[in-house]
């Protein structure tokens, strides 16, 4: 008996999979399809807070978490969220690596790729402090005596030759805060600082795949996030760049979405097609 | 067996400190509190120790799979152990300086141009595996399983940039299913983790949990 159509749909081998996969990635890098990006409202809401800050002289505290591993999705969000705050005139931005040992290197890399072109000024527009290891004992440290934890910035130099860190002694000194990645810094954040400092403004930048770690808090403690380069994307068209490369990427974010709403597609074709061939006989 | 018998100096130190800690929060600016923010601070430090705990762990592991020559992980370990030697000597022979901004030394570059590079690229792997799961793993075998699909298809077409470009239902209920019915059962589990944690730490303050000395419980 000869094999039905909708067998061999559900047959497909997983090389041609991986195949159309790589072409459905590839295209894309090559041919700009201009697809639609919809702005979500938790872009917008982390958008317009920060965008307040503007001329405030306000100060905003980066708590990098980030692992290597991580960086494809993380470089945008960073780029993002550092470009807007130094787009912006008179606000200060505090950087702490905080866990990952990657931490400060790709903190570099994202600062290296902005801060020169738009003119800012290493310790007086913004500055990397040092480096903590423990993630429990780093926020612990922060929330009992900022300053205190402090004695340099990554370089060594000493926090009180910084004109940026001028007025800054404890978490109170902050009006925004934001954790990279807040998948892995969540619990610390919502245990140690916001039980202390619940009138700051809290946000996280976590991986689309991690969301769930941060989700819980949403909300409650965390105003909103960026997840993931969509939310970057979507973040650099609400400032209007110069853009990271997010939103040219949003083309093969788009046509891999789609992919694999067709591969699920594909693999029930068959499961129903022989439900209804057997109601048939 | 008394109670006593199992409580060694470690034991103790371990429910002191411990003490100290939860009374800080309780007592804030006292001498509990300077001595719990001076504990904090040494954890900082030996966080920092524990790196090269578990750096001489991994050496160990690998030069003792190079000695055996261990089938088709013996190169790799010896790869590997090259590797660390080539961060180590670079990193220590440039100094402190040399991973701080801009710093054009052979660390940094190792770092931007080989070790992140590696680590996204093995990532970037789960984008293969993700399409085949999907084509086999999500089928609407019964009723439940289709409203679980249909779940999963609204979330997916809602992280899809065009998702609300093709339909406006889509970031609307990927957003209600996200935040509302999976919000609510990760905070279940979050609470339920949260009363699992204040359990734990009432049998270590009783000196009932000694599995982090190496002791039985």
């Amino acid at each position: 008996m000869a094999e039905e159509w909708y067998e061999k749909v559900g047959r497909i081998p997983r090389k041609v999979m991986y195949a159309l996969t790589l072409i459905i990635l590839i295209v894309p890098l090559f041919v700009s399809f201009a697809l639609p990006v919809h702005i979500s409202s938790e872009t917008r809401i982390m958008y317009e807070t920060i965008e307040k800050l503007r001329g405030t002289g306000k100060r905003v505290l980066f708590i990098a978490c980030t692992i290597a591993a991580h960086w494809g999705e993380f470089y945008h969000m960073y780029f993002a969220i550092f470009q807007h705050i130094f787009l912006l005139e008179n606000v200060k931005l505090i950087i702490v690596p905080v866990a990952s040992p990657d931490a400060p290197a790709l903190t570099w890399m994202a600062l290296d790729a902005i801060s020169n072109p738009l003119n800012k000024q290493y310790g007086v527009d913004y500055a990397v402090l040092t480096f903590l290891p423990d993630p429990t004992a780093a926020f612990a440290s922060m929330a009992e005596n900022f300053r205190a934890t402090f004695t340099a910035d990554l370089s060594g130099t000493p926090i009180d030759k910084l004109p940026v860190m001028e007025g800054v002694y404890t978490l109170s000194d902050f009006d925004v805060i934001i954790t990279a990645d807040v998948a892995a810094a969540a619990p610390q954040v919502a245990r140690i600082f916001y039980p202390r400092f619940p009138d700051k403004t809290y946000f996280g930048l976590v991986l689309a795949g991690a969301v769930m770690m941060y989700l819980p808090f949403h909300g409650t403690v965390f105003k909103s996030a960026l997840v993931g380069p969509r939310s970057a994307a979507e973040y650099q068209i609400l400032y209007g760049g110069p853009y990271s490369g997010a939103v040219r990427q949003m083309d093969i974010y788009s046509a891999y979405h789609l992919f694999i709403l067709i591969a699920i597609i594909l693999g029930n074709i068959p499961f129903i097609a022989r439900k209804i061939s057997r109601r048939r006989k | 067996m008394a109670w006593y018998r199992g409580v060694t100096p470690p034991l103790v130190l371990a429910i002191i400190v411990a003490f100290i800690i939860l009374f800080s929060y309780f007592y804030p600016g006292t001498f509990v509190d300077q001595l719990s923010s001076t504990i904090v601070n040494w954890v900082i430090i030996i966080g920092a120790l524990m790196i090269w705990t578990g750096l001489i762990n991994l050496l160990r592991f690998s030069v003792r799979e190079v000695r055996r020559k261990v089938p088709g992980r013996w190169y790799l370990a010896l790869f590997q152990v090259c590797l660390i030697a080539v961060m180590l000597i670079s990193g220590f022979g440039e100094g402190p300086g040399s991973t701080a901004k801009g710093a054009k030394t052979v660390i940094m570059w190792l770092y931007n141009n080989y070790y992140i590079w590696a680590e996204l690229a093995l990532a970037g792997l789960s984008g293969l595996w993700t399409v085949t799961a999907a084509y086999r793993a999500f089928r609407a075998r019964s009723l439940e399983a289709f409203i679980f699909l249909l779940g999963a298809v609204f979330v997916l077409m809602r992280y899809a940039p065009v998702g609300g470009a093709i339909w406006i239902g889509f970031p609307i209920v990927g957003g209600w299913i996200i935040y509302q019915p999976f919000t609510a059962m990760l905070r279940a589990l979050v609470i339920a983790g949260g009363i699992g944690i204040i359990a734990y730490a009432a049998r270590f303050y009783m000196g009932k949990e000694r599995q982090a000395f190496g002791m039985r419980g």
